[in-house]
């Protein structure tokens, strides 16, 4: 390729007075010109201020150019394990033929590359490595020093557990990933790699256990993930709506932690894990309802804990859900289902209550919605004193103001509590949703209405599939041996399968059955 | 040809939400608009029937707002003539800005003279509409009915529902419009049921009298009227004779020959063996008694066994020769077979019951009853001997 035609091709004039190059074509090759390649690249990152630029002196005579992007490098370790070898291997560097080998042999940096394409200069300098450009060569050296200050390995701000593991995952993939690996120590887990979106470039990884992840699941969501042509990936959400199989259902089709011990159980299920570049939450694929009632900590705990744990959460789902329906339905249209002094009570609360019971229900499950929002919204401080003070308040001064009634008051913070017990959030939001349409039902049509609404929610459910599971899998389609860990949670010694539904190959999970109950030797 | 789907698509959801929302509410009734019966009681007056019901006044009745402190009654009553019990709960209704609710009815209250006309053909409205609750106690008043309405009962928030606790602890099994039922359509027993009267809460002359209600004696039906009243020791026994004592009180005198023991009777069984020859029927009942001295009135000391057998030996007499009494009169007064020993014939002699039970009413007045009570003293409480007594006073057994 000829100079004039390089320079030509790449950037018109106008474009750089704009500071808006566009990008050079990936085939684009390096010139030997140091100076033309120093011009280039400084066109290319023009009005980027984070950019960094050295000369600098590898051998005698031979001049070279550094550049990369401040604050995404470790600028210490640039100093210490580049420019040191650099400067010093000057002074000793008595052989010629080091122009052609190159420096990187006396880098001590452990990832190192070459690239002979702009495209390849870019992509490896927006990824945080440092590039090194030499006279005489049409080839630059690439050394990778991700670096850059991004939070910590912290405890996880949305899953909390009383027994568990502390650590969540962070906004660095690698870090991610690591936090996987130190989970499973075995080559069969996978890390497949893909970079989507086309200004963000950002890092996904498909994780799976090769031989307990259904391969033709896998094959989905790699030609799912790599139909995804957009613009920017920021948050694994991105994803999720991008690859679910039902886009328009209310219930999540995803599961998302933070948390790596979630992960790792997961995929030892032979469900995959999707991780996302710039985000501490990790998508988990495929999910029944079921895995959306699991909380990590059910399997942290002795088992009665947890089964009592588990099926308090259940009858608090449906608390959630129907509650404020029931109460719209039987005090609108079945009062006689009550005993006599309980709608006695009921009626002396709402004797002077101005408004229907549905406009009631409504007006205070909007109003406990919007506190939740501003408590989640407002800083951390602000937000605390937010909630309680508007549930107080509110609903004390509801109740004495005679505009809502006390009863009620009570059901949407029941109602509120329930959903709060739900361990995954986005089904929470889900029930939460799924409330109002059964409270318009039930206040249009009564317990008719609420067992039409529940029809209808059980038909979506069973019809509904993640990654072509059954969503309510185990129960429908009814699977015997999954029974130990939907309503309850068998002890460890009695989990000798996985799912059912997935890791159809390797389904054993205990290999050496024990019989009945585990025997310690006794020596006493 | 997408913008007609689009089209018939929306105007389809439109019908749909419309047909929803709008044909739903048509039943809608607010609890305010609701009038909750509490109890109700009939009354015979002349030809018409009289249905007063006790009506709720919710703003009154307390609750969570924490209202009703400004003494007013968190009840009314409301009471109508009419041709039948439905036409006179329709004239109530008339009056009434509210709906009537009868799924809350804690009692039925049942006025003596339409008591003593029948009880049979009223109680269909009580059952036939599926609001009504047949789980409603069922009580009988000496006179018209609705007074017992109008008592200030102040220990429970209506007079309705204080009826209700009383008959729940009169008897083992309290007597719901159920049970009433099922009685009145069984063969060889006869309804009983609880007299309920007016009360004062202290003498007049002293301070402010409040109205209250008590349980008075069993009304005693022979078919679907009534034909009498037991009262005090009689319908004690009786009752205890069905089985279905709850906590019978009774006073046996001292061995020793001066004062009274009171025994309480917590625990009873009852079981009816009947023995038939021809025509000659002879009922066994044998009774278990297991009972507590609740007061010694007396100067004796059950200190041992020798002792507590006395007064075993007592209670056993007395409760012998009460029943004895209260049930003659039930035989040769009433001629009411409230024990149901036809049904225990029916049950356990079927046969026999055949050939007998087209003559059963000119047969039970000549029944024989023989009675065999075995009472078992089970403490004699916390203090041995008669306190306040001092020792020298006391004789031992």
């Amino acid at each position: 390729m000829s100079k004039s035609g390089g320079s030509q091709g790449l950037i018109s004039t106008s474009d750089v007075m704009l500071g808006l190059p566009s990008p050079p074509m990936e085939e684009e090759r390096l010139q030997k010109d140091l100076a033309r390649n120093i011009e280039m690249a400084k066109k290319i990152f023009s009005d980027c201020s984070d950019m960094v630029y050295r000369d600098i002196q590898v051998a005698q005579d031979q001049n070279a150019f550094l550049f990369y992007i401040e604050g995404i490098v470790d600028s210490h370790e640039i100093d210490s394990q580049m420019l040191k070898p650099f400067i010093i291997g000057y002074v000793e560097n008595e052989d010629e033929d080091s122009v052609e080998s190159p420096q990187n042999t006396r880098v001590s940096l452990s990832q190192a590359s070459k690239a002979s394409t702009w495209g390849d200069v870019i992509t490896a300098v927006i990824n945080a490595s440092v590039v090194l450009l030499m006279e005489g060569t049409n080839e630059a050296h690439i050394f990778n020093v991700r670096g850059g200050i991004r939070r910590g390995v912290e405890e996880p701000q949305t899953e909390s557990v009383i027994r568990g593991p502390r650590e969540g995952f962070t906004e660095t993939i690698r870090v991610n990933t690591a936090l996987i690996r130190f989970k499973l120590k075995t080559p069969k887990l996978k890390m497949v790699s893909f970079v989507i979106g086309e200004e963000t470039k950002t890092d996904i990884v498909l994780s799976y256990i090769e031989g307990l992840a259904d391969p033709k699941q896998l094959r989905d969501v790699t030609k799912r993930l790599k139909d995804i042509k957009i613009d920017g990936i920021l948050e694994s959400g991105y994803i999720e709506e991008l690859i679910e199989d039902h886009p328009y259902s209310p219930f999540p089709q995803m599961q998302y932690t933070e948390r790596p011990d979630t992960v790792a159980a997961q995929l030892l299920e032979g469900s995959f894990a999707i991780i996302v570049d710039g985000t501490p939450f990790v998508l988990i694929g495929p999910v029944s309802l079921w895995q959306l009632m699991q909380a990590s900590e059910d399997y942290y705990e002795r088992f009665f804990i947890s089964n009592f744990v588990r099926l308090l959460r259940y009858v608090f789902v449906l608390i959630a859900i129907f509650l404020p329906g029931l109460y719209i339905a039987v005090t609108t249209y079945h009062q006689d289902m009550l005993p006599s002094t309980l709608i006695l009570s009921i009626a002396a609360a709402r004797e002077a209550i101005p408004f229907p019971v549905l406009v009631e229900a409504l007006m205070m499950e909007v109003a406990f919605e919007a506190l939740r929002e501003a408590g989640i919204r407002l800083p951390k401080t602000v937000g605390q004193a937010v909630s309680i003070l508007g549930a107080l308040v509110i609903g004390q001064a509801a109740v004495e103001a005679g505009i809502v009634s006390a009863p009620m008051v009570m059901i949407v913070s029941l109602t509120g509590i329930a959903s709060f017990t739900i361990p995954r959030f986005n089904l929470a939001i889900t029930v939460r949703l799924l409330r109002f349409p059964l409270m318009i039902m039930a206040g249009a049509l009564g317990l008719f209405g609420i067992v039409i609404t529940t029809m209808w929610i059980l038909v979506h459910l069973s019809q509904l599939t993640s990654f072509g599971t059954p969503y309510l899998e185990g129960i429908s389609p009814f699977q015997k041996k999954d029974q130990k860990d939907i309503f309850v949670r068998v002890p460890w010694w009695r989990m000798i399968h996985r799912p059912q539904g997935m890791a159809k190959d390797n389904n054993q999970r205990i290999k050496e059955e024990i019989n009945g109950t585990p025997k310690p030797e006794k020596s006493w | 040809m997408k913008v007609i789907m689009r089209k018939i698509v929306t105007v389809t959801a439109m019908i749909l939400i419309c047909s929803v929302l709008l044909s739903g509410c048509w039943d809608r009734r607010e609890i305010n608009d609701i009038a909750f019966v509490l109890g109700t009681a009939v009354d015979k007056e002349g030809s018409e029937y009289r249905t007063s019901v006790q009506v709720a006044l919710p703003g009154e009745l307390g609750g969570a707002s924490g209202k009703g402190t400004n003494g007013g009654k968190g009840w009314y009553i409301e009471s109508k003539l009419g041709k039948t019990v439905r036409l006179s709960t329709s004239a109530v209704q008339k009056s009434n800005s509210r709906e009537l609710n009868v799924s809350t009815r804690r009692s039925l209250i049942i006025g003596e003279e339409l008591a003593r006309e029948g009880i049979s053909s009223m109680l269909d409205v009580f059952t036939r509409i599926p609001q009504n609750r047949l789980l409603s106690v069922v009580a009988v008043t000496e006179g018209p009915a609705y007074k017992i309405l109008d008592t200030d009962a102040p220990i429970e928030p209506y007079p309705s529902e204080m009826v209700r606790e009383l008959i729940l602890s009169y008897t083992k099994k309290p007597i719901r419009i159920v049970t009433l039922l099922d009685e009145l359509l069984s063969e060889g027993i006869d309804v009983t049921l609880p007299i309920v009267k007016v009360d004062t809460s202290v003498p007049p002359k002293i301070g402010e009298a409040v109205t209250n209600i008590r349980i008075d004696g069993l009304a005693i039906f022979k078919g679907d009227r009534m034909v009498g009243t037991l009262k005090g020791d009689d319908a004690k026994m009786i009752i205890l004779g069905m089985n279905q004592n709850e906590n019978l009180e009774i006073t046996i005198p001292s061995p020793t020959g001066e004062g009274t023991l009171e025994i309480s009777l917590r625990h009873s069984k009852v079981k009816l063996v009947p023995m038939i020859q021809g025509d000659d029927v002879t009922m066994r009942v044998n009774i278990q008694l297991v009972g507590t001295v609740i007061e010694s009135a007396s100067d004796f000391s059950p200190t041992s066994n020798m002792g507590m057998r006395q007064l075993e030996e007592s209670t056993q007499k007395k409760v012998q020769s009460d029943l004895t009494k209260a049930l003659a009169v039930l035989q040769d007064q009433y001629q009411s077979d409230s024990l149901g020993f036809g049904q225990t014939i029916q049950h356990k002699k079927p046969k026999d019951w055949d050939r007998l039970k087209s003559r059963w009413p000119d047969i039970y007045p000549h029944v024989k009853v023989e009675i065999a009570v075995d009472m078992h003293l089970e403490t004699v409480g916390q203090a041995l001997e008669p306190m306040g007594l001092p020792e020298e006073e006391i004789i031992h057994d």
